[in-house]
């Protein structure tokens, strides 16, 4: 079953209808236990296809289980590594000799933001009593929750636990409106927008070959750049938008994926607003354990600063790699972790050279703002140059251009990025300038609510004028 | 390992009650806002004139356009027409009193599809045909097209009778699905008065809000783009009642009733063209999901050559020549681009696959035109 999609909805709604039938604890876990079930199984073309996953999933049960009753830090480490492994394993990550995959196909859906969920609950069922002693269905309703197995976001088990068993999210009217809203937001953004912009991108890429000019070649290629950050954000943020909202009808309070990732100032910033529940994922795991091994060793007082952008590195690094098996997202990984190392390297320069004051006043400069802002989502466009493509279609686009065309096309997407940016915050604050009682016109719900009447009267006409589906969400295949 | 700090569930947060009024109402306006100025936006850019102003006495044994009368035409998915009626009332160029020395003459007989309903004249197989025809003759070749929606059932022979007046060399009929529901159908009287009954301020509200939601050009544009494609349009066709009764094996008792009612009246207009010592041709016009599904394939459980080969078999045994233009239609081709999605009917695209069979037809079974060139 596609999510986000008008079948999940409708199936979510039946199963939101019988989960509020009744209060009780013990009904409300069985219906989403069935509901997280059923939702797994459309998946399921044969019986066997499930087999593997379902052993990754009762593996993981086992280990948490054993961790939690007290396992020698030996077996708790193997249990780490052995789920990491499973992992790689079932993925068939391209450095384990293909002789050792399993033959044939076998159900993939989601398993990288169970992997996620799974590991966090072994590396902290060692200091954390209730996810040691987590019951059989309360971990398969966390790990395989419905709203957020396809492609997350990734939900900390406390987080979980304390909207959906102890304290059930409050669901009234209101509550229940900015759910509808969510889930509106999302199907806009995700069936208009992102199918719209996909569609000008395969516009541009035909325009691209056809154009024979080298600026019209040069402003094509500046533009595919700046158009895929923008439709992975819609496409994604539109499916998240959705799956939250939808969530909310169980009680369910998943985390916010995304903060405006375009205002971001910094790379590093645009990490703290882009794909958050990952990138938090990591942080907690991968980087404050690193850097603080790290600052264990080191002893040169003067290093210490930059023991961050090595860490750093390494966390968006894995992020870059994560996403694929191939050598172009190897890398992805490179730009990623050397653009936020690259960053953190700049903030402590600066911030030794100038002064944190001076450096965080500088920040404040509009002229600053405004540069940086641009240059920071030029940057992201051309780290997914290695998301959406790879060498041999990259080469197809940089050979035409050769060194002076892609010269031409930087320095486009880089001022179109600072303008377009800037006059996008310029309208941003425009519009939120009106006010009624120090809140924004634009911002109450009685403006929010033909807002939602329009994204979802332009969801139905372009699901009806349509014939081809929206493209898939692009996370799902990771 | 760090930990985000835990924060306490929201507290719910009721609406005020006007609110249980007001945002509803903003809703509505909202929808009412963006249809009211759409729809009156769609109702200019596609303009809907499907009635026939030429059309007239419609209880008549035979239907015809008034004589020398000209109306305009248009499904909102299609062109404006110019439909002309000669001095006899058939939508043809030539006159039906003078024949031009040398001239092949065909008649047409049927109901809409052979009258071009919603096609330019210059499209529509009659026309198509003519030309093509008068290319491999080498002398002009006038259809006299007699076809006017609603010659179904008992009007065949009227207008087999009317057309075999005109003397020519060769009568046509074109056959459509919808053609043989109606078949069986008595002609239509005028209405019978009903005793009038003043309807009450609900009843009129409800017709005026059905009617203007029947009538919303919005709605038709839906209907247009859910329609075209194929993969949504043929099921819900094949699914609907005993409409496509005609591609499932064996015909449905209602369809084989149908069938024979319609050869009963073949047999009998074939019978008269061969007094007369006239080839008769019966063409058969393809219904939209039966195209499709010949073209396209894809349900092993409809037959779309079931009543073609049925009409086959009639034309044969009464002595007719018969033209399927299924067999000239490309493999996968959307049936959305030879019909219009929602009217139904064939547009000037599909024509041309009529024209082009009954050509075929014409040269090989037509004595008149024996000496005119193959393609």
């Amino acid at each position: 079953m596609e999510v986000p999609s008008f079948p999940f909805l409708g199936a979510a709604a039946v199963a939101a209808l019988l989960y509020a039938l009744s209060p009780r604890r013990g009904w409300r876990e069985t219906v989403l236990l069935i509901a997280n079930t059923a939702f797994l199984l459309t998946f399921v073309h044969r019986p066997l296809e499930a087999i593997p996953y379902a052993a990754f999933v009762i593996l993981g049960f086992g280990l948490v289980r054993m961790i939690g009753a007290g396992a020698p830090k030996a077996a708790y480490v193997a249990s780490i590594v052995g789920i990491v492994a499973a992992f790689f394993w079932l993925k068939r990550y391209s450095f384990i000799p293909s002789a050792l995959f399993l033959p044939g196909p076998y159900l993939l859906v989601g398993l990288s933001y169970v992997f996620f969920r799974v590991l966090h609950l072994a590396i902290d069922a060692r200091e954390e009593p209730t996810i040691g002693r987590i019951g059989p269905v309360q971990y398969i309703n966390y790990t395989l929750n419905f709203t957020a197995l396809v492609s997350g976001p990734i939900q900390r088990y406390e987080d979980y636990r304390r909207t959906a068993v102890e304290a059930p999210a409050a669901l009234r009217l209101a509550e229940a409106g900015e759910a509808i809203e969510r889930v509106v937001a999302g199907l806009f953004k995700f069936m208009v927008v992102a199918t719209f912009i996909s569609m000008a991108q395969k516009k541009l890429a035909g325009a691209f070959h056809h154009d024979t000019a080298l600026t019209a070649k040069a402003a094509d290629a500046a533009l595919l750049t700046a158009l895929y950050p923008i439709y992975l954000f819609f496409n994604f943020s539109g499916y998240t938008s959705f799956v939250i909202g939808v969530a909310r009808f169980f009680r369910i309070e998943l985390p916010e994926n995304f903060n405006q990732p375009f205002r971001a100032l910094s790379f590093i910033e645009y990490w703290n607003r882009w794909h958050m529940s990952l990138s938090n994922w990591l942080k907690t795991y991968v980087y404050n354990p690193l850097l603080m091994v790290m600052a264990r060793r080191v002893t040169d007082r003067r290093l210490m600063p930059y023991l961050g952008a090595i860490a750093l590195f390494v966390t968006f690094f894995l992020i870059g790699v994560w996403h694929g098996r191939t050598s172009n997202f190897f890398f992805f990984g490179i730009l990623n972790g050397g653009g936020v190392a690259v960053n953190q390297a700049y903030r402590v320069w600066m911030n030794e050279r100038f002064g944190r004051k001076r450096f965080a006043e500088l920040g404040k400069r509009p002229v600053y703002q405004f540069v940086t802002r641009g240059l920071t989502f030029a940057w992201v466009g051309f780290t997914l140059l290695w998301f959406w493509s790879d060498w041999p279609e990259l080469g197809s686009y940089a050979g035409p251009l050769g060194a002076g065309g892609l010269a031409v096309a930087a320095g486009l997407l880089l001022a179109g990025s600072c303008l377009g940016l800037g006059l996008l915050q310029g309208l941003r604050v425009a519009a939120l300038r009106p006010g009624i009682a120090g809140q924004p016109i634009l911002t109450s719900r009685y403006v929010r609510t033909v807002w939602v009447t329009l994204m979802l009267m332009a969801v139905f006409a372009v699901q009806t004028v349509m014939h081809a589906a929206a493209p898939d969400v692009v996370y799902k295949t990771f | 390992m760090a930990k985000d700090p835990k924060t306490p569930p929201p507290k719910a947060r009721s609406l005020p009650r006007r609110d249980l009024i007001i945002l509803p109402l903003l809703v509505l306006a909202t929808i009412l806002a963006v249809l009211a100025p759409g729809e009156a936006l769609v109702r200019a850019a596609y303009p809907d004139a499907e009635v026939d102003a030429c059309a007239y006495n419609l209880s008549a044994p035979v239907l015809h356009g008034r004589a020398g009368c000209t109306s305009r035409m248009k499904t909102p998915e299609g062109p404006w027409v110019d439909v002309r009626y000669n001095e006899c009332g058939y939508r043809t160029e030539q006159s039906c009193r003078t024949r031009p020395a040398g001239a092949l003459r065909v008649a047409v007989i049927g109901s809409s599809t052979s009258a071009g309903f919603l096609v330019p004249y210059p499209q529509t197989m009659a026309a198509r045909a003519a030309a093509d025809l008068a290319g491999a003759c080498g002398r002009p070749v006038e259809f006299q097209n007699l076809g006017m929606a609603g010659n179904t059932g008992d009007r065949i022979l009227t207008s087999a009778r009317e057309a075999l007046a005109l003397k020519p060399d060769a009568l046509v009929l074109l056959v459509a699905p919808l053609d043989l529901e109606s078949a069986a159908a008595p002609i239509a009287g005028p209405p019978a008065a009903a005793p009038a009954a003043q309807p009450s301020l609900r009843q009129r509200l409800v017709g005026t809000v059905t009617s203007a939601i029947a009538d919303s050009r919005l709605l038709y544009m839906e209907r247009y783009f859910i329609l075209r494609n194929d993969d949504v349009y043929v099921p819900l066709y094949l699914n609907s009642s005993d409409k496509a009764g005609f591609m499932k094996a064996p015909l449905s008792p209602t369809w084989r009733a149908r069938a024979d009612a319609f050869e009963t009246r073949f047999a009998a207009a074939a019978e008269m063209a061969k007094a007369q010592g006239v080839p008769m041709v019966l063409v058969f016009a393809p219904q939209r999901a039966q195209m499709a599904i010949a073209s396209q394939g894809g349900y092993p459980d409809a037959h779309p050559e079931l009543l073609p080969n049925e009409l086959a078999t009639v034309a044969e045994s009464h002595g007719a020549g018969f033209a399927n233009p299924l067999a000239e239609i490309p493999r996968d081709l959307p049936s959305g681009e030879i019909f219009y999605a929602v009217n139904g009917h064939l547009n000037g695209a599909g024509h041309a696959y009529v024209a082009k069979s009954l050509e075929k037809t014409l040269l090989r079974q037509a004595p008149a035109f024996a000496a005119c060139k193959r393609p």
